[in-house]
């Protein structure tokens, strides 16, 4: 059940008139059923893994906080972790795992015995054991109380809106509300609606649209060229913030609808002005769980290496981030890239600093935004493509050869650019500060009825809805 | 007395929360309506483009000879050599992207209004399971109001369809830049076709192949069943029917599953069908094949000589017989 699918809407729908109807105490049970019913519509054998999760966890928390001594909670905590982990490797990574090991051995004995055919990687598995690693974490270093409201606990990791495509919550800030819900909150409704149309229009209009070329494209590497891929390239980084950041919006705004505010996870990233900065404003809520939980505690503990011990920390974060999307070779190297540059950024901090000051403000700005974009779209590339060596032939066509452009449709590319000129120019307007040109932000009523009454006819009318938009690339 | 007024205020301003999204869907249905019936008026105005020629195909063409099938009947049958040989007037009602899906919709359509002398169906590895062939209905969407005979088909896209097309944007979505040149002077170079062919200029470089078709693949049970239902209601409107299975570039040494399926159900029905799958004038032949799976305006004009000797062998025999 994606959350852009007319069953989710229906489903959505349906949850909120049970949950609004439904006495205050027992409207995390509402939420605990409606998100099994959800998980199970994805596919049931998932059902039992999560609630696998759930009631370790849920166990493993309480008896940490019981313990007395140090060694026992760290027994407790690798206890929890190995559940986690191992869940996670298993369905996620193990058959990568095999296959790499296999190719330093002969034979295929690794390969015949070890490999799942069978294996089926359960949806949102890396968010959910993400969030209830940090529930544990967070419990071991007595940052926080476990929660004993077993529901509370359930809803927590359960919580529909979220469970597919995140954020990655935080207990501080999802725990304290469940429970706590207004009887009827107007404003909830409206701002929770408002986000789910945007994040509609991100995801059916900018990302799937754009993936209509990226996929033509990458689906025929040898019969392109070097302005075409250099188009791609450009594009690609648009429309995967637009499709995350459309999931994203879509979530948090199904969870406002039941009063709940999940955390922020993408802020005009593609506005960054240095790839420190764009960390910060992409998937926060996976960055920021990994400077918490990995970097910070590194940082610490190596604090005798000096800025050695910085750079070992982003290496290793960001492989972790890397990995984290897949359990691929280009993955990894995409995690390197990143930490290479925020290297080089950490070592160029005071000259960037002194530069700042001899250019004008806006220049530099737009240079530094500009160049943040184009590191982001190349090291894409390495994310795009399957192999390592698909990504270095694109970046060697796209630096020796040119070429005429690929245009399927000219309606494509128009398509493309008023769905990514509307998605800018709000991102920019958010960035530097409202102003009457706005009509997203407009104040009256009625402005906004028309507005956002227009955004869903342009929905419609420019949305990719399935399979039937596409670009026949075979001539 | 303080609950009372504070009840009061919450409840009205409920009301008048409700009044406003009342008001706010009022508005989205109003503008719906209008912009939907605009893009309808102008869709079915249209004189050039895809559109065009599927409005043309289900309306107002009243050839003999009609080609189906997707894009290897659209780029492959050269309309000249089926007119001149045969002596039947030629549209081709093929579509790239399409499947059996869209043919039998069209023939449906075009059965309403009359019934052509003849038909060719190119249904070449036409039976794959993929979701793609249901999502591409999207293109007789305009069609489901004013065609009733296909609104089955088009439910066969999903079972939403029906709620979708509540509203009267949905089915042109995607198509306002394509309606926008379909109306206007400058689309008059836009997919230039002969009496629907459009021939296709390039030529193979078989170093650009990158993948080749898959060779066993699950076939779907829905499609088999269309077209089983093609070729009933074709015998049932005494139009002549020809099945023709027509190359690929790469040489295989098997045929594909699902041509042999098609040959097989045409065989029941006692309808006759050409396989050229692999023939060896035309396969592995770059200078004829614009792709993998399409030929060349040369390309087709050799095999559509191939075709209409088999045809006309035939269709003389039985005209004789029948005289």
């Amino acid at each position: 059940m994606i959350s852009t699918s007319i069953v989710y809407f229906i489903f959505l729908v349906c949850t909120l008139i049970v949950f609004y109807l439904s006495p205050v105490k027992y409207r995390n049970y509402v939420l605990i059923i409606a998100s099994l019913v959800f998980y199970t519509y994805v596919k049931f054998s998932y059902v039992i893994i999560i609630l696998t999760v759930i009631s370790t966890n849920y166990v493993i928390g309480i008896k940490i906080e019981d313990s007395d001594t140090k060694k026992l909670k760290t027994r407790y905590l690798y206890l929890s972790l190995l559940i986690n982990l191992g869940i996670l490797i298993y369905f996620k990574y193990w058959n990568s795992i095999i296959n790499n090991i296999s190719l330093f051995s002969a034979d295929s004995f690794l390969k015949n015995n070890f490999l799942l055919r069978e294996i089926i990687l359960p949806l949102g598995l890396s968010y959910y054991i993400f969030q209830t690693i940090g529930y544990i974490l967070d419990i071991y270093r007595g940052s926080r109380k476990s929660e004993k409201n077993f529901s509370k606990f359930s809803l927590f990791i359960l919580f529909f809106p979220k469970l597919l495509v995140g954020p990655i919550e935080r207990a501080k800030n999802l725990l304290p509300q469940l429970g706590k819900y207004h009887l009827l909150n107007k404003e909830d409704l409206i701002a929770g609606g408002k986000l789910i149309i945007w994040g509609l229009f991100k995801k059916l209009v900018v990302a799937d649209r754009i993936s209509l070329y990226v996929d033509a494209v990458y689906s025929n590497l040898p019969s392109h060229n070097a302005s075409t891929f250099c188009l791609a390239t450009l594009l690609y980084p648009i429309q995967v913030y637009a499709d995350f950041s459309g999931y994203t919006d879509i979530a948090i705004g199904s969870a406002r609808l039941f009063g709940i505010n999940l955390m922020e996870n993408f802020k005009q990233p593609l506005f960054a002005k240095n790839v420190s900065d764009f960390w910060r404003r992409w998937h926060i809520s996976l960055s920021s769980w990994v400077s918490d939980y990995i970097y910070t505690p590194i940082v610490i503990k190596r604090r005798d290496w000096g800025s050695f011990g910085v750079v070992y920390a982003l290496l290793i974060s960001f492989i972790i981030i890397g990995v984290w999307h897949g359990a691929s070779w280009n993955y990894v190297i995409f995690g390197i890239i990143q930490a290479a540059a925020l290297i080089y950024d950490l070592e160029t901090k005071n000259f960037r600093k002194k530069l700042s000051k001899r250019i004008p403000g806006y220049i530099y700005n737009t240079f530094s935004i500009l160049l943040t974009f184009l590191f982001f779209a190349f090291s894409l590339v390495v994310f795009r493509t399957t192999n390592l060596s698909g990504a270095v032939n694109i970046i060697h066509v796209m630096l020796s050869g040119s070429g005429k452009l690929f245009i399927d449709h000219p309606s494509t590319m128009l398509f493309i650019i008023i769905g990514s000129v509307i998605l800018l120019t709000s991102d920019f307007i958010k960035e530097y500060g409202k102003t009457r040109y706005n009509v997203i932000h407009v104040r009256g009523w009625i402005f906004q009825a028309l507005a956002y009454s227009l955004l869903i006819l342009y929905i419609i009318v420019a949305g990719v809805f399935d399979g039937g938009q596409f670009i026949y690339f075979a001539f | 007395m303080i609950n009372a007024i504070r009840n009061k205020i919450i409840h009205n301003s409920f009301m008048n929360f409700l009044l406003k999204l009342f008001a706010f869907v009022l508005i989205v249905i109003i503008l719906d309506f209008s912009i939907g019936t605009v893009l309808k008026h102008y869709y079915f105005k249209q004189y050039s483009g895809y559109e065009f020629r599927t409005m043309y195909a289900m309306e107002e063409t009243t050839a003999d000879l009609l080609i189906f099938g997707s894009s290897k009947a659209n780029h492959q049958y050269y309309p000249a050599i089926f007119e001149n040989r045969l002596k039947l007037t030629y549209y081709n009602v093929g579509r790239d992207g399409t499947s059996i899906f869209y043919s039998y919709a069209i023939l449906k359509s075009i059965l309403k209004r009359y019934s052509p002398k003849m038909i060719i169906l190119d249904i070449t590895r036409e039976f794959g399971k993929n979701q793609e062939s249901y999502d591409r209905l999207s293109m007789l969407l305009p069609y489901y109001e004013k065609h009733p005979e296909i609104r089955s088909i088009i439910e066969l896209k999903s079972k939403y369809e029906k709620l979708k097309l509540l509203s009267k944007i949905y089915p042109y979505n995607s198509l306002i830049f394509s309606i926008i040149a379909g109306n206007s002077e400058f689309n008059e170079e836009r997919h230039r076709n002969i009496n629907g062919y459009i021939p296709l200029f390039k030529e193979l470089n078989p170093k650009s192949l990158i993948h080749s078709t898959p060779l066993h693949y699950d076939l779907d049970s829905v499609k088999i069943k269309i077209y089983e239902s093609f070729i009933k209601d074709c015998i049932k409107s005494n139009i002549k029917l020809y099945i023709v299975i027509s190359p690929d570039y790469i040489n295989l040494e098997y045929n594909d599953t699902a041509n042999i399926v098609a040959e097989k159900i045409a065989q029941k029905y006692n309808v006759k069908c050409f396989d050229f799958y692999r023939d060896t004038s035309l396969v592995n032949h770059a200078k004829y094949f614009a792709d993998n799976s399409h030929l060349n305006d040369n390309g087709a004009k050799v095999f559509s000589k191939l075709v209409v000797d088999k045809i006309a062998q035939d269709y003389q025999k039985n005209n004789k017989s029948e005289n």
